[in-house]
């Protein structure tokens, strides 16, 4: 009972730290305060000292343009400024303008959006940001075969009238979709289509500004010119991090970053274990470090039941969504599809992946906290959440049922944590309602590059998938995973399912004419018909978190546009 | 003498040109496409193709191959003549698709860890081999021979992968006399480099001082019915004399042997040892290579491991011609 | 030492070389003792499946009942969930029986084992007697080629080939999965293994082929297949035996090392090597789990190298003690 209560409790907590990002309001009048720095203080906070961050891998990319990951999202932004940002503040997430004064207007529906600029961001150096570098960081983004990992959201959406292939490829040609105006203070982006939640798009990297003068290339991942609070100071790449304060970030022009600490030391190359036993331990540098890429583990139960680590404890629902797709190419009978959905027992995957203290059971990809979007909707006719168990009875039935028999299935998964053992957990789900399972494991670069070939031997028929969303909304996460507009004869893109409904299909082009709580909701349709009709893929369990800080950090928070613990506001007690 | 280094230093350059061929020609082959490995989240068709001419791997295979060996010695420059140009200086390996670094400079900053692990423990499984294995030989019979090569028996039968966990399990977790394993540089943080490489040191000593133990009994049991040390005793040498003049002398080439090969194997990366104890070395490099399928980064590790285990041989051969006069180079 | 003239003086006293080593073996109590615990290892890989039976479970079943439900990682009880209906505890995060996977596991083990020591013996003693017996440039070629084989970094180098040679074993049309995987291990096993065999077998070949028996039956008109096999490989039986005898272990490890690595097979068939890797996370918590695989594999290694050091006494008394 008590063990149930504290559960609960935890839960509670998680709700409230992803409370939705709000969604934007082009035509506000006033400007809310949140959009006006400097951001407010966090109580008792004192400056000095250095904040240490153990992690076991580097960060993916620091160059702006190559960022994709949540954990080095966050991070970055100690010197990066993006037009917009996602800030949170006691608890409180919403999308805010960072670089821009709005969160751009537009005047024809989202095709064209104008953010105005706030004036007299410097850099490092002293030099001013120019409206030209933003638009040069945009540009940047289309060298995505010299700058590769980053999104491709510029490439996506805005118009191309002259086949800009960016600076390095086309250097002669002009990014003619990015205008700027009225004395450089205004930017203006030409779409190809209505995009209603472009603001989402400008915070990521791709729109942040690049002095053209001081761009390395390749490089400049080692390097990059900082706007923000702090500057690198040097940087090991694989070993240690280390950042400096930038003299010339003006805070009042700033609404999501704080400046507390003297110095930021990022060191990789832990091992899971290893930081974790460091972190719990809270000894010498460890009292002010703290892990963004290490979830509590192997000692998650030590952890959260004890009340000395409370304080310094931060458990989070985290958008990554464990998802299977089951491919409708090579499984054509929805019987079968629908008997491989009965067969799922939620519970003792979440089981195999750490226990029910790891994650949060959900038939649906769009988590809770998005409200126009979700529904928790019935599989195999049952509610998940109250009767996990697999439905033995109904997927014998269904494969019954089938017309086309089929009953060898083949796996999918890669080799990384513990999707192994989720796996293998399915493999049994799988065979004791009477299919024969073969088991296909990748390494884990590359993974879903290789199971989105379309029509290759040995073709994966179910794929374990994993996604994290780019924003907290269905447009966020529909269209990037299910949408069969995408695919090729030989690529599925991300939608592993290979689902490509004509129904759907003319709900997804109702979905991009609408404005966005209709979006939203149709997306939402499109999502459970996918799950509950068309039987072409199933979400068992949202991720928990558990990151760890030392004891003598103030201000660590769980930042809510990226579900990590985030070092923005931390401060060294004295 | 000269002559003979020289036609080893030819056949041993020949042995490492077909083993990188091998190398090379084996992963490119590989069912993944390298262009789709580092093509990210978000891969299109057309970036592939991008991504493939800026690796250049739309070249044919030879060509590839013939960049690649030009690399090593001279250099290479990649998307020549397009604003893009990348210059890969001598020698180059090419880039690590996973961290764009040089695979030179990743191999240089792995080299040290992998070093101290090799150097120290190979200290110390000698000094416990040799002493045990003579100990051995002198009380041939005794109980401290019987134990001693018990245990060394024993020893030799178990896995670092194993034992490693145990020692692990009991040192760090249930004692925590020693920090977890890891590597911290023996210039800045000398305490903490001894403290985290002890426990690899111990582990791979107590295992491979075994085979030590056994050669140096074995050989000096076998010198010890030679005729000329029966002479030397007869002469009234010191026991003492004897057993450290002629004796060891005697017995010590196939364990040079079996050194230099063991030291050279695991200068090449201490794949599991690295592995077992979270070292950031070579084999570490390699084996996270293996499972992000970064080809460059296991093309360069496995060449670099060859040069260690062909150098190795090379000297071995030399030093049994130093040290065996029996062996006659022609 | 055994040549046939000889061993005919010799089969007057009724006494053949084989039999001689056989009585030496017989009397060896480390040899009995070792001799025996393979053959318990052995016995328990052949019988696994009547323990499916007597347990009534399979190493594959989960037992998610048997775990802390909020903490798969933690099993109920003392031991890491030793009890009457789990031997040797569960695994950790599946539940899944420890010794049904342990005896299934020593199937995947020995089966890997013996067939790469099998392929690996083959070859090297063909590729040894064709180079030793025939010398000149043949003999350059493949002592270059044991010469390039044994430069190779061999763990390294099998665990970055294995998904290339398991991609081409499919592109032959062999199946997705282990059935695949294994062969390939063996394959990878004894392609760094035969030049161990195959120098041994070379030098043997090459001190034998000016021997006078050898001559008498080149000079009678014997072909070269009849040398080899006739006359030659007769007279080589003794060194491979003990070198195969010793290499064994050498194959069961290095199985175990690269499954352990990540390279062998995959869930949900049992192997030593995958028990051992699925411990690393749990070693401090659930030690029962790393412990078993860890000392079987020390158990069976330490019986074959006992039982391969008594086999080269029994065939060579002079060598060693």
């Amino acid at each position: 009972m008590k063990l149930k209560r504290k559960v609960i409790a935890v839960v509670g907590v998680l709700a409230l730290s992803t409370t939705a990002v709000a969604f934007i309001n082009p035509a506000s009048a006033a400007t809310p305060a949140s959009w006006i720095g400097p951001v407010p203080a966090q109580a008792g906070a004192v400056k000095g000292g250095t904040v240490t961050i153990i992690n076991q891998g580097d960060f993916e990319h620091l160059d702006p343009a190559r960022n994709y990951v949540g954990g080095t999202l966050d991070f970055y932004r100690l010197f990066v400024r993006t037009l917009t940002s996602v800030r949170t503040v006691k608890g409180v997430t919403e999308l805010v303008p960072d670089l821009a004064e709005d969160l751009g207007t537009t005047k024809d529906g989202g095709q064209t959006w104008t953010f105005k600029l706030r004036t007299g961001i410097q850099y490092e150096d002293g030099s001013l940001v120019t409206c030209e570098d933003i638009k040069y960081g945009v540009a940047r983004s289309y060298e995505d075969g010299t700058l590769d990992g980053g999104p491709t959201y510029a490439q996506d959406l805005l118009v191309n009238n002259n086949a800009y292939k960016g600076p390095y490829t086309t250097p002669t040609k002009d990014l003619e979709s990015a205008v700027c105006s009225n004395n450089g203070t205004a930017i203006t982006f030409h779409l190809a289509n209505k995009v209603p939640y472009f603001a989402y798009v400008t915070s990521y990297g791709a729109f942040s500004p690049v002095p053209q003068e001081k761009d390395t290339k390749q490089n400049y991942d080692l390097r990059p010119v900082s706007t923000g609070p702090y500057k690198i100071e040097s940087y090991d790449r694989g070993k240690q991090l280390t950042l400096v304060r930038n003299k010339y970030w003006d805070p009042t022009t700033d609404p999501i970053r704080w400046n507390y600490p003297d110095k930021f030391v990022a060191k990789f190359g832990g091992d899971q274990n290893v930081i974790e036993n460091t972190l719990i331990s809270d000894s010498g540098e460890a009292k002010t470090s703290l892990s963004m890429d290490t979830n509590i583990v192997t000692n998650l139960q030590k952890v959260s039941k004890d009340a000395k680590y409370k304080s310094r404890f931060f458990p989070i629902a985290s958008p990554y969504a464990r998802y299977y797709t089951i491919n409708v190419d090579t499984v054509k009978d929805v019987n079968v599809r629908k008997a491989i959905q009965c067969a799922f027992d939620f519970k003792q995957i979440l089981i195999a992946a750490g226990g029910t203290a790891v994650g949060t059971i959900s038939p649906t990809t769009i988590p809770s906290n998005v409200k126009g979007a979700y529904r928790n909707f019935t599989v195999c006719d049952r509610d998940v959440a109250k009767h996990p168990e697999a439905q033995v009875a109904a997927a014998k039935a269904y494969l019954a049922k089938a017309k086309t028999k089929k009953t060898n299935l083949i796996l999918a998964y890669r080799d990384k944590g513990v999707e192994p053992q989720r796996a293998a957990a399915l493999q049994q789900e799988l065979e004791a309602v009477g299919f024969t399972v073969t088991m296909s494991k990748y390494p884990k670069a590359g993974f879903y590059s290789q199971v989105s070939k379309r029509g290759i031997p040995n073709e994966p028929d179910i794929v374990q998938a994993s996604w994290a969303y780019d924003w907290a909304a269905a447009s966020g996460i529909v269209y990037a995973l299910f949408d069969g507009r995408t695919m090729t004869s030989t690529d599925s893109r991300q939608n592993y399912s290979r689902a490509n409904f004509k129904d759907l299909t003319a709900l997804f082009i109702k979905a991009d004419k609408s404005p966005t709580a209709v979006q939203e909701k149709i997306l939402g349709d499109i999502e459970q018909d996918l799950v509950q009709v068309k039987a072409a893929h199933l979400n068992v369990y949202f991720e928990n978190s558990a990151f760890m800080g030392g004891s003598k950090l103030g201000g660590l928070q769980l930042d809510g546009g990226f579900s990590t613990l985030s070092p923005l506001g931390a401060w060294v007690k004295k | 003498m000269f002559s003979y280094l020289l036609r080893r230093l030819v056949s041993g350059t020949v042995v490492l040109g077909i083993v990188s061929a091998i190398v090379f020609g084996i992963f490119f082959i590989l069912p993944a496409d390298p262009a789709r490995l580092s093509c990210g989240k978000t891969c299109s068709e057309e970036l592939i193709v991008k991504i493939r001419h800026t690796l250049e791997l739309d070249q044919t295979l030879p060509v590839q191959y013939g960049r690649f060996i030009k690399g090593i010695f001279v250099g290479r420059t990649y998307l020549k003549g397009t604003p893009a140009e990348l210059n890969c200086t001598a020698p180059c390996l090419g880039y690590s698709f996973q961290t764009d670094q040089p695979v030179t400079a990743l191999l240089k900053d792995r080299l040290p860890a992998t070093a101290s692990i090799a150097f120290g423990a190979s200290i110390l499984w000698l000094l416990i081999g040799l002493s045990s294995g003579i100990v051995s030989a002198l009380r041939r019979g005794t109980w401290i021979d019987k134990f001693s090569q018990g245990v060394a028996l024993g020893a030799a039968s178990l896995q670092i992968y194993f034992v490693g966990l145990v020692l692990q399990f009991i040192f760090v977790n249930k004692l925590a006399w020693l920090p977890a394993p890891g590597y911290s540089s023996p210039l800045h943080y000398p305490v903490d480099w001894v403290k985290q490489m002890a426990l690899p040191w111990i582990t791979l000593a107590f295992l491979l001082s075994a085979i030590y133990s056994r050669l140096t009994r074995a050989g000096m049991i076998e010198i010890m019915g030679e005729d000329y040390v029966r002479t030397a005793r007869a002469k009234g040498l010191s026991n003492r004399t004897i057993n450290m003049k002629h004796v060891l002398r005697g017995a010590i080439t196939p364990i040079v042997t079996v050194f230099g090969l063991d030291l050279g194997g695991l200068l090449g990366g201490a794949v599991i040892t690295e592995y077992v104890f979270n070292i950031p070395g070579l084999g570490k490099l390699s084996t996270d290579a293996v499972a992000n399928l970064d080809l460059p980064v296991i093309t360069g590790t496995v060449i670099f491991s060859a040069v260690f285990i062909i150098v190795a041989n090379i000297l071995v051969d030399l030093l049994y011609a130093v040290l065996d006069p029996k062996v006659r180079i022609q | 030492m055994s040549q046939p003239a000889y061993a005919a003086a010799q089969s007057v006293t009724g006494r053949s070389p084989s039999r001689m080593a056989w009585e030496r073996i017989k009397k060896d109590r480390t040899a009995k003792v070792s001799g025996s615990v393979i053959l318990i290892f052995i016995a328990l890989a052949i019988l696994a499946p009547i323990f499916t039976w007597i347990i009534h479970s399979s190493p594959d079943a989960f037992h998610t009942e048997t775990l802390n439900q909020e903490f798969g990682t933690q099993p109920l009880g003392k031991l890491g969930g030793v009890s009457g209906a789990h031997w040797f505890g569960v695994e950790p995060r599946t539940g899944r029986d420890i010794f049904l996977r342990f005896v299934f596991g020593a199937r995947t083990s020995l089966i890997i084992a013996l067939s790469a020591t099998v392929l690996a013996t083959i070859l090297g003693v063909v590729i040894g007697l064709v180079s030793g017996f025939f010398g000149g440039k043949t003999d350059l070629v493949l002592s270059r080629t044991m010469e390039i084989v044994l430069s190779f970094p061999s763990i390294l180098f099998a665990l970055a080939v294995m998904p290339v040679l398991e991609s081409v074993f499919q592109g032959w049309g062999l199946p997705q999965g282990n059935g695949t995987r294994i062969t390939v291990m063996i394959f990878i096993l004894a392609m760094f293994g035969w030049p161990y065999i195959g120098r041994i077998v070379r030098g043997q070949v090459i001190s034998l082929r000016e021997r006078e028996f050898i001559e008498a039956a080149r000079a009678l008109g014997a072909s070269r297949t009849h040398l080899i096999f006739r006359e030659i490989l007769p007279n080589l039986w003794a060194p491979i035996l003990v070198t195969v005898a010793l290499n064994i272990p050498t194959y069961i490890t290095a199985e175990a090392a690269l499954t352990f690595l990540g390279a062998g097979v995959i869930d949900p068939t049992s192997d030593w090597g995958a028990m051992l890797l699925a411990s690393v996370p749990f070693y401090s918590v659930d030690p029962m789990f790393t412990f078993i695989p860890g000392f079987a594999l020390f158990m069976l290694v330490l019986s074959f190298s006992l039982l391969g050091d008594s086999i080269r006494d029994a065939l060579d008394p002079r060598s060693s003690r």
